[in-house]
Formats: structure tokens, C-alpha cells, sequence
């Protein structure tokens, strides 16, 4: 449902990795109704923590405003339908024996 | 501005913990217009980096 129908707000994503997001998305609605954002939600955070390893977040609605750090490379957000999708690598703060740095988003739906 | 009027849907933080996020969300709420959601959210997320350590998200 909705295939190529998302239009993307903001990411830092590689774009294979986009393309999963959007893809799942397209998929969960094409198990569960647009009012059922946790289920969504849950489906796409699983999913990704499954492809692309531990740690991500996922926020579906239709109006929320957020404030997150993230990993770099692992920030999406995106509209399909009325539905507004973020989904984000959570990071607490660079340590020094990870290679890893973040940064700060916004996303408002 | 609505001090006290912080209603919980679910937790499992500290009493004291709770009380410093609805205390900010309230503070926040001084600040900015309850359009602003983003700002509410930044102020949020970057008071609980400080007070709690980093890697809160706000929503």
C-alpha cells in the first residue's frame, strides 16, 4: 500500500538504508491500519534493529515535534500518507574506544 | 505555567526523576508556545543530557 508514495523530510541515511525504511513502512501499512501507530512503530523499529543491527528508534503520528541525538548515517524522517515516521540509531555520546560520532535532529511532524 | 497538572501515562523512573521531567516540560511551557513543539523538545532532551547524563531522546 503506498508504494513509492513517502516523501522524506530529513535524513542522513545511505540510500539503501532509506530505501528500507520507506519499504518497511509501505509494508507495515499493508498489515495494520494507519491508527495503529504503535504497532507500526514496533514493526519498523524491530525490523531494523534485525537488518541493521541493535539500538533503533521509532516514533509514528501525526503530530509530535522531537529533539534526538543520533548515530551519523542513521537518521530518517519521513511522511507516507498522513502518518509522519522517525526512525533513528539512538546515541548517548561519542566514547573513545567507538569510532562513532553524533549528532543532534529535529524532526516535527 | 500548568505546574502540577502533569498527568503519567507510564513509567519506570524515580519518583524524583518523573518529577524533573514534568517540572521541565511545565518550565518549558513558560518559555514556549505549545505550537513549538521542537523547541519544548530540545529544551526537554538537552536540561536531562545535563542533569542525567547524555542520550535522552524527547518526542
Amino acid at each position: 500500500m503506498l508504494e513509492g508514495k513517502a516523501v522524506i523530510g530529513e535524513t542522513d541515511m545511505l540510500q539503501t538504508m532509506q530505501q528500507d525504511a520507506m519499504d518497511l513502512a509501505s509494508k507495515a501499512l499493508d498489515f495494520f491500519d494507519v491508527t495503529e501507530a504503535i504497532k507500526i512503530a514496533r514493526f519498523i523499529k524491530k525490523e531494523f534493529d534485525r537488518m541493521h543491527g541493535p539500538g533503533w528508534q521509532c516514533i509514528v503520528g501525526t503530530d509530535f515535534g522531537s529533539f534526538v541525538t543520533h548515530c551519523c548515517g542513521c537518521f530518517i524522517y519521513f511522511c507516507l500518507g498522513n502518518l509522519a515516521i522517525l526512525l533513528f540509531r539512538g546515541s548517548a555520546a561519542p566514547e573513545a574506544h567507538e569510532n562513532r560520532f553524533s549528532a543532534l535532529d529535529a524532526a516535527k511532524a | 505555567m500548568l505546574e502540577g497538572k502533569a498527568v503519567i501515562g507510564e513509567t519506570d523512573m524515580l519518583q524524583t526523576m518523573q518529577q524533573d521531567a514534568t517540572d521541565l516540560a511545565s518550565k518549558a511551557l513558560d518559555f514556549f508556545d505549545v505550537t513549538e513543539a521542537i523547541e519544548i523538545a530540545r529544551f526537554i532532551k538537552k536540561e536531562f543530557d545535563r542533569m542525567h547524563g547524555p542520550g535522552w531522546q524527547c518526542m
